[in-house]
């Protein structure tokens, strides 16, 4: 019997690439564990720009403020090392242009194009996930009604998609409303997961 | 020897999983044991520690079962002083509990290929918090 899920829909941030907060983090203060309270910060402003209510400059300008960096050109150093260097996760090309992998990929982004586009071409990606085809959420007004938009929009077929994040509450979110659901956690767990699915061969 | 960490997990509210396994691993690394065990610990009243699948249809089966026993929107004593009402999630802790241990073999934790060691926090509120992990051995 063929697998009854025939599309995989990614979202970009945490499962493809790095998650916003921890790829600037990673360029702003390698190595240092930031505060809680800046952690929290750095979140809200990833989560403005992914929602498309604040431009990536804004992000940029916020995030060397969270990391304590008073440099005045550490935003657009920032804003252009995000462009130049974000790259796929361990593993994660591979993954996806795994030949055995047969089912249809789709991009769910939390980045802007200016940042994702280079990365996933640097990643030998941009083949897989087509610009044209790429879902923003910035285009849907943000995550709380964004399953809903990706349904209608024809991203997700409940029943025969699974929707792979890295986030649980938003994974629980889709099960509660019909779709299938995978939590990431990185490329071999993922590989593992999607055998179990019956879209890869099962590992020995 | 005895190694302690302290980690801050930020949550957002609402029944959310965290795994800790590779923090657990990472201690485990820092302590430079070969044979001991690991604690992992929540510091808190409306979180927990288990040991299961991360799997995202066992996280909703298990916030399920959780609100059939103690639903969110039931009436607890707990609420009677009114300071907070948040008496299913502290149900849900007392069932599940604050902690594990996990064995430590030549250097890494004695899982099953596919136990994870996760935080289930329970707060409707935004927190911020601490899990403790504490790796004991030689």
């Amino acid at each position: 019997m063929p697998p009854r899920i025939t599309r995989l829909t990614l979202k970009a941030g945490g499962v493809v690439l790095p998650s916003l907060p921890e790829a600037a983090a990673s360029l702003l203060a390698p190595g240092v564990d930031l505060p809680p309270a800046r952690r929290r910060a750095l979140l809200n402003a990833a989560l403005a720009c992914a929602e498309g209510r604040e431009p990536p400059e804004q992000f940029c300008a916020a995030a060397v403020a969270i990391c304590g960096e008073r440099s005045e050109t550490a935003a657009g150093r920032l804003l252009e090392r995000l462009a130049s260097e974000l790259a796929p996760l361990e593993g994660m090309p591979a993954l996806l242009s795994d030949p055995a992998l047969t089912c249809e990929l789709r991009l769910v982004s939390d980045y802007p194009a200016e940042w994702l586009l280079p990365a996933l071409a640097r990643g030998g990606l941009a083949r897989i996930f087509p610009a044209s085809e790429i879902a923003y959420v910035a285009d849907f007004w943000g995550f709380s009604g964004l399953f809903d938009a990706l349904v209608k929009r024809g991203v997700i077929v409940p029943g025969q998609t699974l929707w792979v994040d890295a986030h649980s509450p938003r994974t629980s979110a889709a099960l509660r409303k019909g779709i299938d659901a995978a939590i990431f956690e990185d490329a071999w767990r993922l590989r593992r997961d999607l055998g179990m699915w019956g879209l890869l061969p099962l590992s020995a | 020897m005895i190694h302690t960490e302290k980690h801050v997990l930020l949550t957002e509210g609402g029944f959310q999983a965290f795994n800790v396994t590779e923090k657990a691993r990472a201690a485990v690394r820092t302590a430079g044991i070969r044979h001991g065990s690991v604690l992992v610990y929540y510091t808190h009243t409306t979180g927990a520690v288990i040991v299961v699948e991360h799997e995202a249809g066992i996280i909703v089966d298990l916030e399920d079962a959780l609100n059939k026993i103690a639903p969110p929107e039931g009436e607890y004593k707990h609420h009677l002083r009114g300071f907070d009402f948040n008496g299913f999630a502290h149900i849900g802790t007392s069932l599940l509990g604050v902690s594990v241990t996990v064995p430590v073999l030549d250097g890494d934790l004695l899982l099953g290929t596919y136990q994870e060691i996760l935080v289930i926090d329970m707060e409707p509120r935004a927190k911020q918090r601490t899990m403790v992990i504490q790796v004991s051995g030689e």
